[in-house]
């Protein structure tokens, strides 16, 4: 079923005639309302579910039972508080023509579903004085009234709808889909309509009532004959043995179900232990990392502390090699000024070696000096005086710079490399450590929080309650599938006294009879057959089917294994280690409820769009933005979100899903003519 | 060089308090995670470099306490060439004097800056700068 157009005549807010046209020629199915509270987004909702049903509801309010209840919105009222269905100015004005018409396409037909309330009485004081209008018609097709409610509760089964129309802010009945309460069984007996388990289930009963019907037919076509009586006697016999057998039964099957349903309660609570189990284990994990940080960290301030020891030397470092620079050039004459010294003395000793005696050779080259005159000789003396001299300058010379050279030396004992990049280092890396100490203490700190919550006698008796009751389980079973072979045996001990009963006529019409019950017989059977393979496939399929969409939902899909599914559809979250997660969250209950819905949807055979009124209201932005991406580009249903601006900026959701959206409004309310506005946005 | 240094190296009252909170060495109370150094004398050692590069010594009217010998402040090194390279001219003519007021500036001055005493190699690095 895909929605083409939606009309609003004096529709609670909306005053006067509003259009939503939701025929498009993209070829997408994501659609927005947006519209901050108090706007209409709800009233358009609870537009569709009227002409739909003809009842629209409040929403749900807690009572003093702390039971949620809705009540019934009235057709008109003066008061805007009572929610009336009629616009209240329309009604203070004297205007009571009230519809709510649908363009819906159906199978390539285009049908159009009015409802329409109208006046039977001039002046209107309350909902006794309007009639109604229910109109459902196609190019060829007209059906009026109970016709028309017939066929769309075909479409859609009011009892369902809830699956179709979703409110955000409602999320007690999604919870419900968790948790075992009383709601759960009736949320489970939708999903059993859903899929059609009741059709299954009444045609089995159907074929056993029938056959039944021909067995008596039968029985009556017997011979009065002394070996009947007493087969009759007998079959009387048997069937209250059977009567007493079902009752005992039904009595075990009731005492199984309160043991199953008191064996998840335990189990549930014991889940929440094998989480402290879980707790523990990390808590032994830290105890690890703790030691094994703190021996790093002593063994860091260990190394620190060494360095530390020459850090003053470090901080001299950079002044020390500017004064050794400074040095330098100072040191560099003191060089070159006892290199001249030592050359000098070098030439003073062989000029004197010379004068001392022209036959010795000369130390160095062996050689005997060139002999020479006396002028030469003179010239050699004079210049023995001037080394001398300059040997004597140099001398003095070499006093004024030993000061720095002596400096020199003695700063040379400061000098070393300079680890301050070490020291900084491992001064770092022990505020790391620290930092994860601190880390791993809160966390052990919160452990420890979380266990001394924790009573391990009354673990101790849950765990010996489980033992017991799945003892009681194991027994009850067993009863009960005794008793179902002993009623089988008797049943079918009562067939053979039946058949030979019947068998003794011989008659054409009791050969009928048999042969038509022996085929029914058969019928069921395989139907008991077929019936059960499909609801166990069922549930298989859309255990996986939600488990795909949640994880697609999800922000932590590698923190789940699956959602699971028990044969009563009872919903389990199950985390990545394998444990249910006993109380998950209530906006993880949400995700997992559409997760849960979306499954039904896709297995079901039921094609109706989805409505969302307030996606948001339990679940983060992350959770928003992935179930609205989830929906819209996923599937071949129109997926309509009633949104308010708290929840999604709609610049924002229509410039991130432009290829997704088909069309989206903005609802507004104009106190001047007392109606929402509609705004058409993306068209 | 003996003849210049009659005294031990010290501090004022607050400033050995001060060096103290640096090390290991402080009092139970005022004990703070992982203090920087061992000793005090590596302590008096960084922060008597720290004056004498900044070149501003400080002087006490209450005068300074001692907290050990010279000798076990300058082990194997020659103090002076560090005073006669860094400091003033005058410096030598009393040594000893000249490192406590030079030292004294320094914890006077990383006090102010850091009176918990959480000071860490980076941060005294960045006061060298």
């Amino acid at each position: 079923m895909r929605l083409l157009k939606v009309e609003l005549l004096n529709w609670a807010s909306y005053k006067g005639l509003h259009t939503f046209d939701f025929s498009s020629t993209k070829n997408r199915n994501g659609y927005a309302i947006f519209g901050n509270n108090s706007r209409g987004k709800t009233s358009f909702t609870d537009a569709i579910k009227w002409v739909m049903y003809g009842e629209a509801f409040t929403k749900a309010v807690m009572g003093t039972d702390g039971k949620e209840s809705r009540k019934r919105r009235p057709l008109v009222s003066a008061q805007q508080e009572d929610n009336p269905l009629l616009n209240v100015h329309s009604f203070r004005e004297g205007v009571y023509d009230l519809m709510v018409r649908i363009i819906f396409s159906h199978e390539g037909t285009v049908w159009t579903l009015a409802r329409v309330v109208a006046p039977d009485t001039p002046i209107v004081g309350d909902d006794n004085d309007l009639g109604f209008y229910l109109g459902l018609s196609s190019e060829t097709e007209r059906l009026e009234n109970q016709n028309a409610q017939d066929f769309i509760n075909n479409l859609l089964p009011k009892d369902i709808n809830k699956f179709f129309f979703i409110d955000g802010e409602s999320v007690n009945e999604y919870r419900a889909l968790i948790a075992n309460t009383e709601q759960n069984l009736e949320i489970r007996k939708n999903i059993e309509d859903i899929l059609n388990f009741p059709i299954l289930k009444r045609g089995a009963a159907d074929l056993k009532e029938v056959t039944g019907q021909y067995m008596t037919k039968l029985s009556k076509l017997s011979k009065d004959t002394n070996k009947n009586r007493i087969r009759r006697e007998k079959i009387d016999k048997l069937e209250g043995e059977i009567a007493q057998a079902k009752s005992y039964m039904t009595e075990s099957q009731k005492e199984l179900k309160k043991a199953e349903k008191e064996h998840d309660t335990i189990e549930s609570k014991l889940g929440l232990y094998k989480e402290t189990e879980k707790l523990i284990e990390r808590q032994r994990g830290n105890r690890k990392l703790i030691s094994a940080a703190n021996k790093s960290q002593n063994d860091t301030y260990t190394l620190l502390k060494k360095e530390n020891k020459d850090l003053w030397l470090y901080f001299l470092q950079p002044s020390l090699k500017q004064k050794i620079s400074l040095l330098a050039p100072e040191l560099e004459q003191l060089s070159e000024i006892r290199y001249s010294i030592s050359q000098l003395n070098q030439r003073s000793r062989f000029l004197l070696n010379a004068h001392q005696g022209e036959k010795t050779p000369c130390s160095t080259c062996h050689r005997l000096p060139e002999p020479r005159d006396k002028e030469q000789k003179k010239l050699e003396v004079v210049e023995l005086d001037d080394i001398a001299i300059k040997i004597q300058q140099l001398n003095e010379s070499l006093d004024d710079h030993k000061q720095s050279s002596e400096l020199y030396n003695s700063l040379q004992q400061f000098n070393t490399a300079n680890r301050l990049d070490t020291a900084e280092h491992y001064q770092e890396r022990l505020g790391e450590l620290q930092g994860e100490i601190e880390l791993l203490n809160e966390e052990q700190s919160e452990i420890k929080d979380m266990l001394d919550g924790l009573d391990d006698k009354e673990i101790e008796v849950l765990k010996n309650k489980l033992e017991e009751i799945h003892a009681i389980i194991l027994n009850k079973r067993g009863l009960t599938r005794r008793l179902e072979n002993q009623i089988e045996l008797l049943t079918k001990e009562m067939s053979d006294n039946r058949r030979a009963l019947i068998g003794s006529d011989g008659s054409d019409e009791s050969t009928q009879l048999r042969t038509k019950i022996k085929a029914l017989e058969a019928m069921s059977r395989l139907w008991d057959i077929v019936s059960d393979k499909y609801a166990q496939e069922t549930r298989v399929v859309i255990e996986e089917k939600a488990t795909e969409t949640f994880k697609s939902l999800t922000n932590n899909p590698d923190g789940y294994e699956k959602l699971e599914l028990n044969s009563g559809f009872g919903l389990k979250i199950i985390d990545s280690d394998g444990y249910v997660i006993p109380a998950p969250s209530p906006g993880a209950q949400q995700v997992v409820a559409i997760s849960l819905i979306d499954a039904l949807r896709q297995t079901s055979d039921i094609d109706f769009p989805i409505i969302f009124d307030t996606p948001g209201a339990s679940i983060d932005k992350e959770h928003r933005d992935n179930i609205i991406k989830h929906f819209w580009s996923k599937r071949d249903t129109q997926f309509i979100i009633l949104a308010s601006s708290g929840e999604f900026r709609p610049d924002e959701v229509e410039k991130d899903n432009k290829a997704l959206l088909a069309k989206t409004w903005q609802l507004d309310f104009n106190s001047g003519v007392n109606s929402t506005i509609v705004t058409p946005r993306l068209q | 060089m003996d003849k210049k240094m009659k005294r031990d190296y010290a501090a004022t009252k607050e400033g050995r308090e001060y060096l103290r909170l640096l090390t290991d060495n402080a009092k139970e109370e005022n004990k703070i995670y992982s203090p920087m150094f061992s000793d005090m004398v590596d302590a008096y050692r960084a922060m008597f470099i720290y004056g004498l590069t900044k070149g501003k010594r400080l002087k006490s009217e209450k005068g300074f306490i001692g907290i050990g010998q010279f000798t076990m402040l300058m082990g194997v090194y020659d103090f002076s060439s560090l005073l006669e390279s860094f400091g003033k001219s005058n410096d030598l003519e009393d040594i000893g004097g000249s490192i406590n007021e030079y030292t004294n500036w320094a914890i006077e001055d990383v006090r102010k800056k850091f009176p918990d005493g959480k000071i860490t190699v980076k941060k005294l690095r960045k006061l060298f700068e």
